[in-house]
């Protein structure tokens, strides 16, 4: 090679000479950033040795094994079981027209109301051929009558505070609204007569927790005259008379529980229309706290 | 239905509460079926019973019954004889008065005794049915000795003493109404008068 290119050319033979030496080179040797001092990182010796049976498995292998696992292990037994025997509210609650029993029957929104039936209502249709299905005996028209009975011993066994047969009547929802701060109180109630035939208003049908455990609640229209005085601990009068009759319209919500074949029903609670008139006051004053002022403030200055 | 879920809480409160004294008694057994699941509360004082007592319905023509509440504080830490003097103090006045005496009371058992009188008040008009809160006054007001405890108390010269840690009772009265007006003092004269009246009772025997 060196023979040919001196033949060539005499002057420039040693600087083709070394560019060609400089090109093999870079051929051998590629054109990197290469630093002065190169560091390899040697591996430290392995100290902690974690055998494979200890280590954590991917999240995959893990969720395999758990599902082998449990069927093997026994089902958990219940140490506190519960039992549910009534819903906890009352489900889509009834809304009462207004004016009901505020107009005479014998104007055209009297007959209105009079000729609203049971049968219009879809939803009430199908609960209460649920209702049916459970207990055969049912029926809108007897209904009512057995409902204004369990009103009538569930408010006498409150007022001879008599805990296991108003325990019977009332499902536990209710218990506590009718009983809470009685304790220490004479309560005596009476009914005196009722003014128009209850009748069944609106049916409803729910399953709480599992598909299937059915309870039905029934709301019924009572339209009764009663009595009801309230004594405090010391025996003083606290609200009410007992020879004031009163006219009350309450729309009743009774519960079974259709699944249990011993269920019963039982009254659920009360709906209160927002137009039903203020309760009369309470015998005593009251006294409402007014805004806390700071020392060199006035209430006149504030009003 | 047997849920699966572990839990109790509905069956603690079911029977629970004791019942209150009636002077009708309706005479009813608890059935022995019930479940006790959880501990009993501290045995309850006499003073705090008092409170549960329950009266028969007046009749329209009788007077109306002052309300009565019953309030205490168990194992203050002073002692029985301090708070005595307290408890003298207030004997007798209305409520509002009592409240402002012990507010300038120097004494610690006054701040005590002070929270016990409010606490009252309050639980009157909340749950006793009483319609004003200064229309009580205080009818008793007692100072009982609590549970003491035995300490060492070291002296010089290795000796050592046996100290008490005293704690006590307050237990106060409240009764419906203005407070009853002090008994007007016996002069010199009512003295004499009863004298003469003793003396023209006596009767003679054996005589004409």
């Amino acid at each position: 090679m060196g023979g040919t290119e001196g033949h060539c050319t005499g002057g420039a033979t040693k600087q083709t000479l070394h560019l060609f030496h400089g090109a093999m080179e870079s051929l051998l040797r590629p054109p990197r950033a290469v630093p002065a001092f190169l560091v390899v990182p040697v591996r430290t010796k392995r100290r902690l040795f974690v055998p494979e049976w200890a280590r954590e498995l991917p999240h995959e292998e893990k969720e395999k094994r758990l599902q082998s696992l449990i069927r093997t292990l026994p089902e958990e037994r219940m140490e506190r079981t519960f039992y549910l025997a009534c819903t906890a509210s009352i489900i889509d609650p009834y809304v009462p027209p207004e004016g009901d029993a505020r107009v005479t029957s014998l104007s055209k929104e009297g007959l209105k109301q009079r000729m609203e039936k049971l049968k219009q209502t879809a939803a009430s249709q199908l609960a209460l051929r649920k209702v049916k299905d459970h207990d055969p005996n049912f029926s809108t028209k007897t209904f009512p009558e057995v409902a204004q009975e369990i009103y009538v011993e569930a408010h006498n066994s409150l007022a001879n505070f008599n805990k296991q047969k108003l325990h019977s009547l009332v499902t536990e929802r209710c218990y506590p609204d009718m009983v809470r701060g009685n304790r220490y109180k004479t309560i005596r109630w009476s009914f005196v007569e009722s003014l128009e035939p209850p009748r069944v208003v609106h049916v409803r049908c729910t399953s709480v927790v599992n598909q299937g455990n059915l309870y039905g609640q029934v709301t019924v229209r009572m339209h009764t005259r009663q009595t009801l005085a309230i004594y405090d601990r010391f025996g003083r009068l606290m609200y009410g008379g007992e020879k004031l009759p009163k006219d009350v319209l309450e729309y009743v919500v009774f519960e079974r529980y259709l699944v249990n074949p011993y269920g019963t029903w039982r009254m659920h609670g009360k709906i209160v229309p927002e137009w039903a008139p203020p309760k009369d006051p309470i015998v005593k004053t009251v006294m409402i706290p007014g805004p806390t002022l700071d020392p060199s403030q006035e209430y006149e200055e504030m009003k | 239905m047997a849920v699966r879920c572990a839990g109790s809480a509905w069956v603690r409160g079911l029977l629970g509460w004791a019942w209150p004294e009636r002077w009708f008694a309706a005479g009813s057994a608890f059935p022995l079926s019930c479940i006790h699941t959880s501990t009993s509360l501290q045995k309850l004082g006499k003073w705090e019973k008092k409170n549960r007592i329950v009266y028969p319905p007046q009749l329209p023509g009788e007077p109306r019954r002052p309300a009565e509440i019953y309030h205490c504080r168990r194992e203050i830490k002073y002692s029985k004889d301090k708070m005595w003097y307290l408890a003298k103090l207030i004997k007798g006045m209305s409520i509002d008065q009592a409240l402002a005496q012990l507010e300038f009371n120097d004494k610690k058992g006054a701040k005590i005794i002070k929270e016990v009188l409010l606490e009252a008040q309050e639980m009157a008009v909340r749950n006793h049915n009483v319609e004003f809160k200064s229309n009580l006054h205080i009818a008793e007001s007692l100072a009982g000795k609590g549970h003491y405890t035995k300490r060492i108390r070291l002296h010089g010269k290795g000796m050592f003493g046996i100290m008490k840690i005293v704690k006590c009772h307050y237990f106060v009265k409240l009764v419906e109404g203005p407070p009853p007006l002090p008994e007007p003092r016996k002069t010199g004269f009512d003295q004499a008068k009863e004298y003469v009246q003793q003396l023209r009772s006596r009767t003679l025997v054996h005589t004409l």
